[in-house]
């Protein structure tokens, strides 16, 4: 298979001849804000494409060993032993997207259970630990989001 | 609404219908950008007495193009309410298409209101603040209607214990119908359930409050506009969301002075230091987010599913990442102080 250009930069190249080459031929309002959110659209889809099976593949790792932490502190907690559960039973030697996606959500699921395990418990060194997980989590969406603004609100 | 070649030759008509004894000729139809999650349009009339005015036709896209789902009867409910009561600044509701079978979609017709919206008004000002008092006095406005006196389709909640407990089991609901995990949704949940603000009267909120729903009118001034989420909420609601959109869409005209800001709003409505302050607003912002939040999230899921094809969907996938960004944040600054409010007013409430 053909990998150079790589998909983000065919994404990325596609993007330009859409605000260089058909954005100034369009007339209509309207459909210049789809124009530009698709220029938004398309910049997301090129730093996935570049970085998610990378991004996915580490913080579920992450995420599985905070889970199993809290499981070993909180033993008898059955929403967070079915998730890790539901983790083992998952796609995880797979590096296709829908495999580490599914895996993914999975040690989602499983951060889920323990972070509310921690907090209902109050533990606080647990739940702290959750919280930079979280933020690390959402670290992530932002560099995808790049800059944005709502198009076409004014 | 979007075949503009029929439409008005159909608007016509449904006009007739309404106003009887009269017809009138729709000289212009065009659709407008803006609305992010209704089918809007614009269309000049001339009545058969020679009168002539601009109307705003605001109606349901397709099934499955819709980002957001809101329930047209009872918005219109609403505002036919609320133009009756004539208390609070907006365009005056005047006809509806109850079951598409006149404009094609459910669809409410508004009075044009002739001005900027807030948001222009703000991004060509030197001075943002100018428009500051009419912005809240306009919400003061809105949260003094008199709920008994609203539309009866609006839900009213048995307790504010109640409204919130709902509000908060929002959270876990919607992610629990996503297409993936969502653990960011889940904590903050969690956290909204273990840091409760001292609560007040429940109220009508708009439950869109931001600049872009609000137009200037060149003599009527501010305008509020876009209602499909009102409710009977906490006040504080409106001001955080208030607070989320405009930080993620500047300019903020709350966030330069948040003190000034809130001064204002309590000077309008008798409220006091206790209970709107920083603390619970920034608490509301969360609580506010949800909803609106959930719409995007859930069409992100319904298109992972392959229920729902539209571009907005996408686009928004990045507002998800601005609201957990701010949702964090929240949790981590707000525990503290809204522990010293609930002693605050425990202890008044102690001496009173």
């Amino acid at each position: 298979m053909n990998t150079r250009p790589s998909t983000d930069q065919i994404i990325l190249d596609c993007r330009r001849e859409l605000l260089e080459v058909i954005l100034p031929d369009v007339a209509s309002d309207h459909v210049r804000v789809s124009v530009q959110m698709l220029e938004n659209v398309l910049r997301n889809v090129a730093t996935r494409a570049a970085h998610e099976i990378a991004w996915m593949h580490d913080e579920t790792a992450a995420l599985e060993a905070y889970a199993r932490d809290v499981a070993a502190a909180f033993p008898g907690d059955d929403a967070l032993a079915s998730a890790l559960q539901a983790l083992d039973d998952g796609p995880r030697q797979s590096l296709h997207l829908e495999d580490v996606t599914e895996t993914y959500s999975r040690a989602g699921e499983a951060l889920s259970c323990a972070l509310e395990a921690a907090v209902r418990a109050g533990h606080e060194p647990l739940s702290q630990r959750a919280v930079a997980l979280l933020c690390a989590r959402n670290e992530r969406e932002l560099e995808i989001k790049g800059e944005w603004t709502m198009v076409g609100r004014t | 609404m979007k075949d503009v070649a029929s439409m008005g030759e159909r608007l016509g008509h449904f006009l007739a219908t309404r106003e009887e004894g009269r017809t009138a000729i729709v000289e212009r139809y065009a659709p407008m950008t803006g609305g992010y999650s209704r089918l809007m349009a614009k269309a000049d009339i001339r009545w058969d007495d020679g009168t002539v005015e601009t109307l705003v036709l605001r109606g349901d896209p397709p099934a499955g193009e819709s980002m957001l789902d809101t329930d047209r009867d009872m918005e219109w409910e609403v505002l036919q309410g609320l133009t009756q009561l004539g208390t609070v600044p907006m365009p005056a509701a005047r006809y509806y298409d109850a079951t598409g079978e006149h404009l094609g979609t459910k669809c409410i017709v508004l009075d044009c209101t002739p001005g900027p919206s807030l948001q222009s008004a703000l991004e060509a000002a030197d001075d943002i603040l100018v428009h500051r008092n009419a912005l809240i006095d306009g919400l003061a406005a809105v949260h003094a209607v008199p709920i008994d006196e609203l539309a009866s389709c609006l839900p009213r909640p048995a307790s504010w214990d109640a409204y919130l407990d709902e509000r908060i089991a929002l959270w876990a609901q919607t992610e629990g119908m996503l297409a993936e995990s969502n653990p960011i949704m889940r904590y903050v949940g969690a956290w909204l359930d273990a840091h409760r603000p001292p609560p007040m009267d429940l109220v009508l909120c708009h439950g869109d409050f931001q600049s872009p729903n609000a137009l200037i009118h060149p003599e009527a001034g501010l305008q509020l506009i876009d209602w499909e989420y009102a409710h009977i909420g906490d006040p504080r609601e409106d001001l955080g969301w208030y607070l989320v959109v405009s930080e993620a869409t500047p300019p903020s005209m709350y966030s330069p002075d948040p003190g000034a800001f809130l001064a204002r709003y309590r000077e309008r409505t008798g409220s006091d230091e206790v209970h709107v302050n920083e603390a619970t607003i920034g608490y509301f912002s969360m609580v506010a987010m949800v909803k609106i939040f959930a719409g995007i999230i859930l069409g992100a899921s319904a298109m992972a599913r392959g229920t729902n094809a539209s571009l907005l969907t996408t686009f928004n996938l990045n507002a998800i990442a601005i609201g957990h960004m701010n949702c964090l944040g929240a949790c981590g600054a707000l525990a503290e102080p809204l522990a010293a409010l609930r002693e605050m007013a425990q202890s008044l409430e102690v001496q009173r």
